[in-house]
C-alpha cells in the first residue's frame, strides 16, 4: 500500500470460554463430540424453556476485563432478533448497551497500545454444513445442523479502530490469545473455532482524522489468513478510492484459494434486529467482593513475563551489572512457547542468561513440549559445560537434542559420547605439539597473520578428535604468542 | 379509526416476523392492528419525562447456576420429530442470502 | 421455509401479537411503544407502591364486564384485549394477584373479585382471598352443557 495512504482496522473476536457447561443450560461444553448429543431443551429452544445463568461463565468474562483494565459493570442481556437455522429460538441472548467490560486496553510487544472498546457475553449458535450438489458452498441446496455448539459461552471483544497495519493486528490477536490462556479463559485455537476473528477494515489518506467507509471482512481461519485478508482489502479500497469510487459498506467474505474477499451482503441497510432487555434474566452486578477476588486471583500476563524476561536476561552472570539487552522478539518466542520459566529456571541455577536465552530460544524451542518438560538445572549444567569450554557449542547442542528427545543427564550423556573435555593441561599440551610441529604457520601467526591461527585452530581439532573448544584454543595461542 | 398503520407497514412487519399473509389477511390485520394501535395513543400521552424504564420489575440481581455438567437429551428424541435428518442433525433446505 | 412453518403453524391470534410485537420493537418505533410501555410500567409500579404503603392488599374486579358468551368478541380483537385490563398491571409491576368467584353481575352473569397484593405479598393475598371466598354469594354455572374439547378450542 502507497505511502499516500493509511489502513484504519478495529478487530472483533469473538471467543469460546473454558466453562464445563453452556451459557444458559447444564449441558457439557465440549467440541468434536457427535453431533446433537449435548442438547437439551433449552439449547434447542424449545417452547417454555428458560435460560439460567452459568456463575463460571461470568468470572472468566471478568477475569478477561480485568486483564484488559476494562470498567467491570452491572450489565443486563438484550435479545437479537434474526432467523437462521444454527439459532433455535430465533433470537441470540447477547449484551447490548449495557456489557459487563468497558473501555480497556491492550498493549502490544512493541509498545503499541490499541483501544478495547467492550468485552461482552453472548451465546453461540449451532453449527450449520452446508451440502448438495458438487460441494461447493454457492451450490449447496442443503443445510445439516448440530446444536452442540448451540448455547456455548462466547466473549466477544471487540477493538477501537486502532490498528494501523497487517503486522499489528496480528500482534493483536497473538498478544489477546496470550491473555486468554493466562487468565484460564479459553485455550483460543482459531483453527479449532474457539477463536474467531472478524476485521473492520476502511482506509484514508495517510495522517487523516477522519474514518473512511468500512467493510467487514469474515472466515479468516488463522493468523496468516488475517494478515493477508487485511492488506488484500486495504489495498482495493485504495484502489476503488483512486479510481473515484465509493466504498461499499458491506460484509465480505475472504477466500482463502482465491486470495481475495467476495461480496456476501450488502449492509447499507443495517439489518433490524430489534434488540430488547431479554426478560428471562436478570442484571449482573458483581459486587466489590467479587471484583476484589478476580484482581487478586490475577494470572502473569505475557507482558509481564516478557519483562521478567528481559530483566534477567539482561543481568550478566550471577547477578552482576547490566550486560546488554537481549532482543525482543527471543524473548516474545520464548513467553510464547512457555519457555520463561526453564530460562529463568537455569539462570537462578547460575547459567549465563545471554546463552540460556540462546539455546533456549534456538535449539530448545524445535521442541517446544519437550522443552517445557526440562529440568532448569540439568539445562543449566550443560550450559556450564558449554561456557567452562568442556564441550563445544556443537557438542553442547547435541547433548541438547538428545536431552529433549531421550531426557537423560547432560554429563551422562557427554561422557557416553565421548564428548569429555579435554582438561586443560591436555589441551595445552596439544596446542604445543601443533605450534612446535607447524613452525612456519606458527611464525605467521606471530607476525600477525589473521588467517593461519584458523589453520592452527584446525589442526588442534584434528588431533584432538574435535574435542577442543576452539575458543579455548585461540585464547592459548593468543597466550603463547605473548 | 385504523390510520396508525399502514398497509406497507403490515407487509414490512409480516416479512420481518417471516409471516406470509393472503390480501385478505393483509386487509383485516391493517384494521385489527391498527385499532389496537389507536389505543396505544393512550399510553404514548403520559408524560414519562425523567422516568426510567422497567425492564425487570423485582429488585433481584445475580441469579447464577453453578457450572456442573447435567443429563443432556437421548438424541433419538431429539430428531424423532424433525421433518428431517440424516440420523445425526437435522436436514434443512439452503437458505441463501440470509446468513448472519 | 421460516415463512412457510410459521404461516401454517400458527394462528391468526398468534399471528397477530407476533406482529404487534415485531412492529413496537422495529427500527423508529422502538420508543414510541417498546420503549414508553416500559416508562409507563415504572409509573404503575409507583403508583402500585404509594397504593401498598398505606394498604395490605387490595380488592379490585377482575374483569371489566360480566362473563361474555364463547365467541362473541373473538371478531374484535381490541375488545378481547381490554378484557384483561384489570389484571395486567399487577403482571406489569411483578405482583401476585388472585380472583375469586363473586355471585351473579345485574345481567345474571358470573362475575369475580380480584385480591392484589404487593411483590411476595403471597401469604397476606391467600388470607384476603380465604376471607373473601368465605363471603361469596353463589355463583351461577355458565349454563351451557359441557362440549368437546375439540370444539371449544375451534
Amino acid at each position: 500500500m502507497s505511502a499516500d495512504w493509511e489502513m484504519v482496522v478495529g478487530l472483533e473476536v469473538h471467543c469460546e470460554l473454558a466453562t464445563a457447561t453452556k451459557l444458559f443450560c447444564s449441558c457439557r461444553n465440549a467440541f468434536g463430540e457427535e453431533p446433537n448429543t449435548n442438547v437439551c431443551p433449552v439449547c434447542l429452544g424449545l417452547p417454555g424453556s428458560l435460560p439460567v445463568l452459568n456463575a463460571a461463565a461470568v468470572e472468566l468474562a471478568m477475569r478477561v476485563g480485568d486483564a484488559l483494565h476494562c470498567e467491570i459493570r452491572r450489565s443486563i442481556f438484550h435479545r437479537k432478533n434474526y432467523f437462521y437455522p444454527d439459532m433455535p429460538k430465533d433470537y441470540q441472548i447477547s449484551q447490548y448497551d449495557e456489557p459487563i467490560n468497558v473501555d480497556g486496553s491492550l498493549e502490544l510487544a512493541g509498545g503499541a497500545r490499541v483501544g478495547i472498546e467492550r468485552a461482552h457475553l453472548e451465546e453461540d449458535t449451532g453449527k450449520t454444513t452446508h451440502v448438495g450438489r458438487g460441494g461447493r458452498i454457492h451450490e449447496a441446496t442443503e443445510s445439516l445442523v448440530d446444536y452442540n455448539r448451540a448455547g456455548v459461552p462466547l466473549l466477544e471483544i471487540v477493538s477501537a479502530p486502532d490498528i494501523r497495519s497487517a503486522d499489528q493486528a496480528r500482534a493483536y490477536v497473538g498478544e489477546l490469545r496470550g491473555i486468554l490462556m493466562a487468565t484460564g479463559a479459553s485455550d483460543a485455537r482459531m483453527e479449532e473455532g474457539s477463536l474467531r476473528v472478524d476485521a473492520n477494515v476502511s482506509v484514508r489518506p495517510a495522517g487523516g482524522a477522519e474514518l473512511g467507509t468500512r467493510a467487514e471482512i469474515k472466515n479468516m481461519n488463522s493468523l496468516r489468513s488475517l494478515g493477508r485478508a487485511i492488506e488484500h482489502e486495504a489495498e482495493r479500497q485504495v484502489a476503488l478510492l483512486e479510481a473515484g469510487e465509493p466504498v461499499v459498506q458491506e460484509t465480505r467474505h475472504w477466500n482463502e484459494t482465491q486470495g481475495r474477499t467476495s461480496s456476501l451482503r450488502s449492509k447499507e441497510e443495517a439489518y433490524d434486529y430489534r434488540y430488547f432487555p431479554e426478560p428471562d434474566l436478570l442484571p449482573v452486578a458483581p459486587d466489590e467482593t467479587w471484583i476484589s477476588s478476580v484482581r487478586a486471583a490475577a494470572a502473569t500476563l505475557p507482558a509481564e513475563r516478557r519483562s521478567r524476561l528481559s530483566a534477567a536476561a539482561a543481568r550478566g552472570r550471577a547477578g552482576g551489572a547490566t550486560d546488554g539487552e537481549v532482543p525482543a522478539g527471543l524473548v516474545a518466542t520464548l513467553v510464547e512457547l512457555d519457555l520463561d520459566g526453564l530460562v529463568l529456571g537455569a539462570i537462578d541455577a547460575g547459567a549465563d542468561p545471554k546463552l540460556a536465552v540462546n539455546r533456549a530460544a534456538n535449539e530448545a524451542a524445535a521442541h517446544p513440549e519437550a522443552a517445557r518438560g526440562l529440568d532448569p538445572s540439568a539445562f543449566a549444567a550443560l550450559l556450564s559445560m558449554e561456557t567452562s569450554g568442556r564441550l563445544s557449542a556443537t557438542q553442547a547442542k547435541t547433548v541438547l537434542a538428545q536431552m529433549l528427545e531421550e531426557g537423560g543427564d547432560p554429563t551422562d550423556i557427554a561422557r557416553a559420547r565421548g564428548f569429555e573435555g579435554l582438561s586443560e593441561e591436555a589441551l595445552a599440551e596439544t596446542v604445543d605439539k601443533i605450534v612446535a610441529a607447524n613452525p612456519e604457520e606458527w611464525e605467521r601467526y606471530r607476525a600477525g597473520d589473521p588467517k593461519v591461527s584458523q589453520f592452527l585452530v584446525g589442526q588442534v581439532m584434528r588431533e584432538t578428535k574435535g574435542k577442543a573448544n576452539g575458543k579455548a584454543v585461540m585464547a592459548l595461542l593468543a597466550a603463547r604468542k605473548g | 379509526m385504523a390510520g396508525r398503520i399502514s398497509r406497507a407497514d403490515v407487509v414490512h412487519v409480516a416479512r420481518l416476523a417471516r409471516l406470509e399473509l393472503t390480501d385478505e389477511e393483509l386487509d383485516r390485520y391493517v384494521d385489527q392492528l391498527g385499532a389496537v394501535l389507536d389505543h396505544a395513543a393512550d399510553v404514548a400521552a403520559l408524560d414519562t419525562t425523567g422516568v426510567p424504564p422497567t425492564a425487570h420489575p423485582l429488585p433481584m440481581e445475580n441469579v447464577l447456576r453453578e457450572d456442573v455438567v447435567g443429563p443432556s437429551l437421548d438424541r433419538e428424541e431429539v430428531l424423532r420429530e424433525a421433518p428431517d435428518s440424516d440420523g445425526a442433525r437435522f436436514r434443512v433446505p439452503r437458505i441463501l442470502g440470509e446468513e448472519p | 421455509m421460516y415463512t412457510a412453518t410459521r404461516s401454517a403453524g400458527f394462528g391468526s391470534e398468534v399471528k397477530r401479537r407476533i406482529m404487534l410485537g415485531t412492529y413496537a420493537l422495529s427500527a423508529g418505533y422502538y420508543d414510541a411503544y417498546y420503549g414508553q410501555a416500559q416508562r409507563v410500567r415504572t409509573l404503575i409500579i409507583r403508583s402500585f407502591d404509594a397504593a401498598y404503603a398505606g394498604f395490605d392488599a387490595l380488592i379490585a374486579p377482575t374483569t371489566p364486564t360480566t362473563a361474555f358468551a364463547l365467541g362473541s368478541k373473538t371478531a374484535d380483537p381490541l375488545a378481547m384485549y381490554l378484557s384483561d385490563v384489570c389484571t395486567v398491571p399487577s403482571s406489569l409491576a411483578g405482583h401476585p394477584a388472585m380472583n375469586v368467584p363473586f355471585g351473579p353481575g345485574d345481567d345474571g352473569l358470573p362475575a369475580g373479585v380480584q385480591v392484589l397484593a404487593p411483590a411476595r405479598g403471597e401469604a397476606v393475598m391467600f388470607r384476603v382471598a380465604a376471607a373473601l371466598e368465605a363471603l361469596a354469594p353463589d355463583t351461577p354455572e355458565a349454563g351451557i352443557a359441557p362440549r368437546s374439547h375439540t370444539e371449544v378450542v375451534r
